[in-house]
């Protein structure tokens, strides 16, 4: 049975992404993960951080870390803008870390320090979190490291 | 006729300069050519938000949403020029349009009678007006040089610093000035409103969409809390706009007024060469002369 498929396409302030026929799609929505398949109907929502999965036909899944955007469904098109979508290998770790340790030192001084922006260094530990998640997975992966 | 060894100094020295000059037209042109990159790399994503932003729209029309960022004041007491151009000179005339444009629209803006305050980014616009002691934003210090990879934190944090004091009624309208991209040779320097934000129609881009009928959404969560979601992010793309352009014209800018510069002082060397050249000849002639003159002298 062929796979039905839509087209995906996902850009960054920093460039295009993705733009791939895809099988599925799971993505972070503000209010939970959503998943999207072939003739889904037009949808629009936002989305928060988390991990992007798509899947185009035999080919393996891509995770991406993605954060802070935006999603549209349309005509079997999926458009996604996003503040940031790091595939695995784009991922500077050691930054991660670096920045979950700095964004836990904040909320840990938030309570005493009022100059401290609680929602800003919240959203910091997410990210980082999140871009660790996705070379986790990754790491128990391996083919998705090529 | 100047001397001989005088001439030869300034032809070395101008040659001099026509090195260093040339060497900075190298430079500004693959920096242009980065900035140009980062324009490109950018546009499918202001190109989809403005997509997006166009579908949200015609599908709330017959709704009733209100972004405070969207309404204009009744009254606009106080009002913000963000003025953009460059750290470094020598880009020809880049930085003093920028500045003329500034002030001229700052002066307009007293004359009826709104309070002024200039938010100045690029450190030459920002001596201009701090040693002329103009009423100047407290964070423009700290943006006089920005870092020219545009990290996302920086626009961000520029565009949060708008929004808020407009939002909290500190400021009623921000506009910007600064140079808009269109080619390596051609910029306009372009005066717009940022906030309250203004023509979010559809821009001619889209006209194919137009005809169509706009399809019946899910939304999630509802329209308006997308449109305040998405609102600020919009301002943060006329942001990195506006710094995008302006760094490209500011390289394109420097690579043209480089470029000029050495032709300059290839036409230069030129006249210089020839005037050298008469001066030897000169100096042969007369010692020739002289000789003949000598030999003469004394066979006679």
């Amino acid at each position: 049975m062929a796979t039905k498929i839509f087209k995906l396409m996902l850009a960054t302030p920093a460039g295009w992404v993705a733009s791939d026929d895809a099988e599925y799609l799971v993505l972070p929505g503000v209010d939970g993960y959503l998943g999207i398949l072939a003739n889904h109907a037009p949808l629009m929502t936002a989305i928060g951080i988390g991990t992007m999965m798509y899947r185009y036909e035999n080919c393996y899944e891509h995770n991406l870390a993605i954060s802070d955007g935006f999603l549209e469904v349309s005509e079997n098109v999926a458009t996604i803008i996003a503040d940031s979508a790091e595939a695995a290998e784009g991922i500077d770790i050691d930054r991660a870390q670096l920045a979950l340790e700095r964004a836990k030192a904040h909320l840990a001084e938030a309570g005493t320090d009022p100059d401290i922006d609680v929602e800003r260094a919240r959203a910091a530990y997410r990210r980082a979190l999140n871009r660790i998640k996705v070379c986790e997975i990754c790491d128990i992966k391996p083919k998705s490291m090529d | 006729m100047a001397n001989l060894r005088d001439l030869k100094r300034r032809i070395k020295s101008v040659d001099g300069i026509r090195q260093i000059t040339r060497a900075m037209e190298m430079v500004a042109a693959t920096k242009l050519r980065r900035a140009q990159q980062r324009i490109e790399a950018g546009r499918p994503y202001t190109g989809k938000m403005d997509e997006i932003l166009a579908h949200l729209s015609t599908a709330i029309q017959a709704g009733i949403v209100h972004h405070p960022l969207l309404e204009p004041r009744e009254e606009v007491r106080n009002l913000w020029i963000i003025g953009v151009a460059s750290t470094k000179g020598l880009c020809g005339s880049f930085n003093s349009n920028i500045i003329r444009t500034v002030g001229q629209h700052a002066r307009e803006a007293m004359e009826s009678n709104q309070n002024v305050t200039l938010f100045l980014v690029g450190k030459k616009l920002f001596d201009f007006y701090n040693r002329r002691n103009w009423q100047l934003h407290k964070n423009s210090r700290e943006y006089a040089a920005i870092d020219e990879n545009l990290p996302i934190s920086l626009l961000q944090e520029m565009t949060n610093i708008c929004t808020d004091a407009f939002l909290d009624g500190d400021v009623d309208q921000v506009d910007l000035v600064y140079t808009e991209f269109k080619s390596a040779i051609s910029h306009k320097i372009v005066k717009r409103q940022f906030l309250p934000i203004v023509g979010l129609e559809p821009t001619t881009d889209e006209e194919e969409d137009r005809g169509k009928t706009p399809h019946d959404y899910i939304f999630e969560p509802d329209p308006g809390k997308l449109f305040t979601i998405l609102i600020p992010k919009y301002a943060r793309t006329v942001i990195f706009r506006m710094l995008a352009d302006s760094l490209a014209s500011e390289h394109g800018g420097r690579m043209n007024a480089m470029h000029n510069a050495t032709d300059n002082a290839g036409d230069m060397i030129k006249t210089l060469t020839l005037q050298r050249n008469k001066a030897r000849q000169a100096a042969i002639t007369k010692e020739l002369s002289e000789i003949v003159g000598g030999a003469e002298a004394i066979s006679g």
